[in-house]
């Protein structure tokens, strides 16, 4: 459960109103852009407080927050998002570690889905973070030094970033992300991963 | 746009759009986003110019699609590669053998087309996936299992057709082995039932597994003769409960005797759980020599008798330690689900992903992996012996290099069977995999100078390890080769799987 201090400091990030409970959080409309992809389930790696904090951040939108446990996305694929996507296949997106991602991403191919966004975030021991967007940050609005000067708040940055994702139709489908494999990480460092799982 | 190898960009086109009237264009792939879908996430040569890639795709939808599809490529001697649901992790996945091949992605063909409680079996296509076949179960409320595999999202059929296994009860880990009957497309089009399902009307194909005459569903295990598009299961009745032991030994040599009273019990099919062997001196210091995990499914009655009688078995071995788990009654409660192994209970999931991805008893995960599995005589003999050959020659093949090469971990899951498990990190590094796939090779040979050779193999080692079946001269690639020769006289199908390769491709 994401405590008060961390809600209020993911909810500082972007200057957004503070609203605690599942109000929705509306936008101006943009009337020459495309709309944003209507997402909603997020899921967050319990194990991670920056993970936590995304979620947190994200619950103001309206999406239904899972936390995977251990890492492990059998359960919210058995009672969630396999007979969801099995009626209507719709858009997803999370931060967790990278088994989830490359996990979703092989069931997703089943149903025409495709990795449309995909962030990976290195959080050193010594509290540095090295941030790379592989794809779809423009669509997101986002950079990677947007996420650098957010400091120990990108989680929000991202969460911000994944609530205003926006599809742009003219863009060649995305193919696989490479989220099978682990980098060579140092030791005790932590590989997040953050993205949006959609048609393409 | 890739071509396919000996065919001519005029005969592909042809060919392309002979398919996409067959089976729709928007089931024809050829962009290279959409082939690179179809690369082997786990391929040892992964970025190298020997990685097996896919030219294209087809992804029909009913049987008479496969029939257009592969009468198609006949026609134009265009190599296919039938792949299910293509998770075939770290044995090739939905990459071909044959590189160039054009995937024929059979992920739409997805129905459960029966389940029968009253005979426990199921009738499934190869789209089908263990969590596919899971979900109809549970939507149907059937109180039946499946036997998945771990992880339990790739298909039904592809799994058995590869030689996979699961961790349920005997007899049905083995896939292959609790099959019955099949539905295949031939090469030229052809359709073909086995078993009972070759008489018209049968009302048994899923229940009695040889027909009349010689039983000819073997040829399409680990092959290359056809496009299997349904194929039966026997499935287990829920079982009411499951119990398990624990017997530790502190002395290395007590393996000896304790595998033997394990084979005397799966042989009289008194354990008929998937049996676990853990050890050899892969633990901290302190901890047991050895260790054997028997489960046993059944009505609580029965298995509280059997569960007696094996742990007097082993209790005649003097120093064990035998603890006994609680027995643990089907359906399972939401607690007791959230704490056990749920292969076991059949219930397919992810976890081992999670497992062995970067985690603090896993700190340095490659993620991919590929594995040497070769099978050794079911005795405590041969595993000890195995332990020495492991050790004795696992700087010779690694050039005294610590490559964290996992293992041996002994496999006693499949009944008179022992695997001896190796398992090799994959990466993007080529160098390292270059390294890796050297004591693979290594591996290959030093086990097969004693007589032991593996069971499955991901694509890239599998010319290497039938060379190893040489009895006779390799009586046994011959016979195989003459078969292929008259059922797929083009060599269109899988052309080298599992070694077996077509006339115009062979090696003189």
């Amino acid at each position: 459960m994401t405590n008060r201090r961390e809600f209020l400091q993911a909810a500082a990030i972007s200057g957004l109103p503070v609203i605690a409970g599942t109000t929705r959080i509306t936008h101006a409309a943009q009337p020459d852009r495309p709309p944003r992809l209507d997402i909603q389930t997020i899921l967050v790696d319990e194990r991670h407080t920056e993970a936590r904090n995304a979620g947190a951040r994200l619950a103001g939108t309206g999406a239904t927050i899972h936390a995977i446990p251990d890492g492990d996305i059998t359960g919210i694929w058995l009672n969630q998002i396999g007979p969801a996507w099995r009626e209507l296949p719709t858009a997803i997106a999370g931060l967790t570690a990278r088994p989830a991602l490359f996990c979703l991403e092989q069931l997703a191919l089943n149903f025409g889905l495709r990795v449309v966004f995909h962030g990976e975030h290195i959080v050193y021991p010594d509290g540095h973070i090295e941030h790379s967007l592989l794809r779809g940050a423009e669509n997101a609005q986002l950079s990677v030094r947007e996420l650098a000067r957010a400091r120990a708040l990108w989680p929000a940055r991202i969460a911000d970033a994944i609530a205003s994702y926006r599809p742009n139709a003219d863009r060649p489908r995305p193919g696989r992300s490479d989220a099978a494999l682990e980098p060579t990480l140092p030791r005790d460092a932590q590989l997040l991963t953050s993205w949006i799982i959609a048609a393409a | 746009m890739s071509i396919p190898p000996n065919v001519s960009p005029t005969a592909f086109n042809t060919a392309l759009n002979a398919w996409r009237k067959a089976v729709g264009p928007e089931w024809v792939f050829t962009s290279d986003e959409a082939v690179a879908l179809y690369r082997d996430a786990y391929s040892p040569y992964y970025g190298e110019p020997e990685e097996r890639v896919a030219s294209a795709a087809v992804a029909p939808a009913s049987v008479e699609q496969v029939q257009a599809v592969v009468r198609i490529a006949n026609q134009h001697r265009i190599p296919l590669y039938p792949i299910s649901t293509g998770r075939n992790l770290a044995y090739g996945g939905s990459a071909p053998v044959y590189s160039g091949s054009v995937v024929l992605d059979l992920k739409r063909m997805n129905r459960v087309l029966e389940v029968n409680e009253r005979n426990a079996y199921a009738l499934v296509e190869p789209g089908v996936s263990y969590f596919d076949l899971y979900e109809h179960i549970q939507k149907a409320k059937l109180d039946v299992w499946i036997d998945p595999p771990d992880p339990g999202w790739g298909s039904v059929i592809g799994n058995a057709l590869d030689g996979g296994g699961g961790w349920t009860a005997y007899p049905f880990r083995d896939h292959f082995a609790a099959h019955c009957g099949m539905e295949v497309v031939l090469a030229n089009g052809e359709i073909v039932r086995t078993g009972m399902g070759a008489l018209p009307n049968s009302k048994s194909w899923q229940q009695s597994r040889w027909g009349f005459g010689p039983w000819v569903d073997g040829l399409f295990r680990q092959s290359n003769f056809g496009v299997v598009t349904k194929m039966g299961f026997y499935l287990m009745p829920r079982p009411e409960a499951l119990i398990s032991a624990t017997v530790t030994t502190m002395r290395d040599e007590d393996i000896v005797p304790m595998l033997d009273v394990l084979n005397l019990l799966e042989n009289q099919v008194v354990v008929n759980g998937s049996t676990q062997i853990f050890g050899g001196g892969r633990g901290p210091a302190g901890s047991a020599a050895w260790g054997i995990q028997v489960p046993i499914y059944g009505p609580e009655k029965v298995i509280r008798a059997q569960m007696d009688y094996a742990k007097a078995k082993f209790a005649a071995i003097p120093g064990l330690n035998i603890v006994e788990s609680e027995m643990l009654r089907t359906p399972l409660t939401p607690e007791q689900m959230a704490r056990v192994r749920l292969v076991n209970f059949g219930i397919p999931n992810l976890s081992t992903f999670a497992l062995l991805g970067r985690n603090p008893g896993n700190p340095d995960p490659a993620g991919g992996h590929i594995g040497f599995s070769p099978i050794v005589p079911r005795t405590g003999e041969s595993l000890l012996e195995f332990k020495r050959f492991y050790n004795e020659n696992l700087s010779k093949v690694t050039g005294g290099e610590n490559l964290n090469i996992q293992g041996p971990v002994y496999m006693t899951c499949w009944e008179r069977t022992l695997v001896c498990l190796i398992m090799f990190p994959i990466g993007r590094d080529k160098a390292l995999n270059a390294k890796m796939r050297r004591a693979f090779e290594g591996w290959v040979k030093l086990a097969a100078e004693r007589g032991w050779a593996e069971y499955r193999a991901p694509a890239a080692f599998q010319d290497l390890i039938a060379e190893t079946y040489s009895y006779n001269n390799h009586s046994l690639r011959k016979l195989r080769e003459t078969l292929k020769d008259a059922i797929d006289p083009n060599g269109i199908i899988s052309a080298g799987r599992y070694g077996v390769w077509p006339k115009h491709l062979r090696k003189a």
